[in-house]
C-alpha cells in the first residue's frame, strides 16, 4: 500500500541500497563530508551505549570524534529489510557486523553484531538517512581473534 | 546517447550483480576458466599486492599463481553501481578478504577490509569486468606470515 508501481518500488529500494552502501564507505574511510551529506539535517541517531544525537551536525561531530584516526573501523551490512510507509518514506533492518581497531598497535578492541533499525525519506528527489538505531545482540570486547 | 529505462537498469544492476558474485566464487573455488571468462581481454588489475596488470591474459598468469597455495575468502557487500552509458558502469563494492595457508608447518593467515573500484562493460550482449583496483583500510596477519606469496619462485 505504498503508492509505487512495481518499477518505481524497484528503483527505491535501490537507491536506499546505494545511501546504504555509501554511508558504511563513508564512516570506514573517514569521509566525514560524504557521511554527513547523506543525512537529513534532522537525522536522530540512537546507538546501544550512547545518548540520542538530536541533530546530523551532533552526529557527524559524535562520530568523527569517536573514529577519529586513533581508530580504523570496520561495518558491513547485510540482507536489508526494506519497507514503504509512502513513496518518500520508508524504513529498514539490516544486519551487520563492525570490528574497531587500534589504528596504532592494530589490536581488536570490540567486535560487534547487531541489527540497524533506519528510516529514510525523499527529500528534493533524493532519499536521505532520516534515524538510525544500532541494537546489538552481541559485543565481544578485546577478543582474542576474529 | 539514450539513457536507460528504469527497467533496464534494474537488468543491468542486476547483471553486474551475478558478474561480481560469479567472480568471487570462482576466486575463492579456483575456478580459473570461470574466473577468466568475466573479464574482458584488455582488462586492467591494480592491487596493493602486486601492482598492475594491463591485460586479462597477463592477470590470468599471475592470479592462480599467487593464490595456488592459499585457501581464499572474498566477500563483497553493499554496491554503489553507477551507469556513464547504457553500455558502461562503474562499482564500488566493501570488501573482506581472509587467506589461510601453512608455512614451515605452521598456521598463517592474513585478512584485509578494503573497497573495490571496478568498471564493467557490456559487450556482446553480456556485462564483462574492464577494470578493477583494491584498496585496503585495514590489514592484519598472523606473526611472521608471508604475505603476499611470491609470484617469482
Amino acid at each position: 500500500m505504498h503508492g509505487m508501481t512495481d518499477i518505481e518500488y524497484l528503483m527505491a529500494v535501490n537507491e536506499i541500497q546505494l545511501l546504504k552502501a555509501r554511508r558504511d564507505r563513508a564512516v570506514d574511510t573517514k569521509d566525514w563530508a560524504l557521511y554527513r551529506s547523506l543525512h537529513a539535517d534532522h537525522h536522530v541517531s540512537h546507538n546501544d551505549g550512547y545518548e540520542r544525537w538530536e541533530s546530523a551536525d551532533v552526529m557527524i561531530e559524535n562520530v568523527s570524534r569517536l573514529l577519529d584516526e586513533s581508530k580504523t573501523s570496520v561495518h558491513h551490512s547485510h540482507t536489508p529489510d526494506i519497507t514503504f510507509q509512502s513513496p518518500t518514506t520508508a524504513k529498514s533492518i539490516w544486519g551487520m557486523e563492525d570490528l574497531i581497531f587500534d589504528t596504532a598497535t592494530g589490536e581488536l578492541l570490540i567486535h560487534g553484531f547487531g541489527f540497524y533499525h533506519e528510516t529514510y525519506e525523499k527529500i528534493d528527489g533524493k532519499w536521505l538517512f532520516n534515524s538510525r538505531q544500532l541494537k546489538r545482540t552481541l559485543v565481544r570486547e578485546k577478543p582474542e581473534s576474529k | 546517447m539514450a539513457a536507460l529505462s528504469p527497467l533496464e537498469k534494474l537488468m543491468a544492476l542486476d547483471a553486474i550483480g551475478l558478474l561480481k558474485a560469479r567472480r568471487d566464487r570462482a576466486c575463492d573455488t579456483k575456478d580459473w576458466d570461470l574466473y577468466a571468462s568475466l573479464h574482458a581481454p584488455d582488462h586492467v588489475s591494480e592491487n596493493g599486492d602486486y601492482g598492475r596488470w594491463t591485460s586479462a591474459a597477463e592477470m590470468m598468469l599471475y592470479v592462480p599463481k599467487s593464490m595456488e597455495h592459499l585457501t581464499t575468502l572474498h566477500h563483497s557487500h553493499t554496491p554503489e553501481i553507477e551507469f556513464e552509458s547504457p553500455t558502461k558502469a562503474h562499482g564500488i563494492w566493501a570488501m573482506e578478504g581472509m587467506s589461510f595457508w601453512q608455512q614451515d608447518g605452521s598456521d598463517h593467515w592474513f585478512q584485509a577490509f578494503g573497497h573495490y573500484f571496478e568498471t564493467y562493460e557490456k559487450r556482446g550482449g553480456g556485462w564483462l569486468f574492464t577494470s578493477r583496483k583494491l584498496t585496503y583500510y585495514c590489514i592484519r596477519k598472523s606473526e611472521g606470515a608471508i604475505f603476499p606469496p611470491k609470484l617469482d619462485d
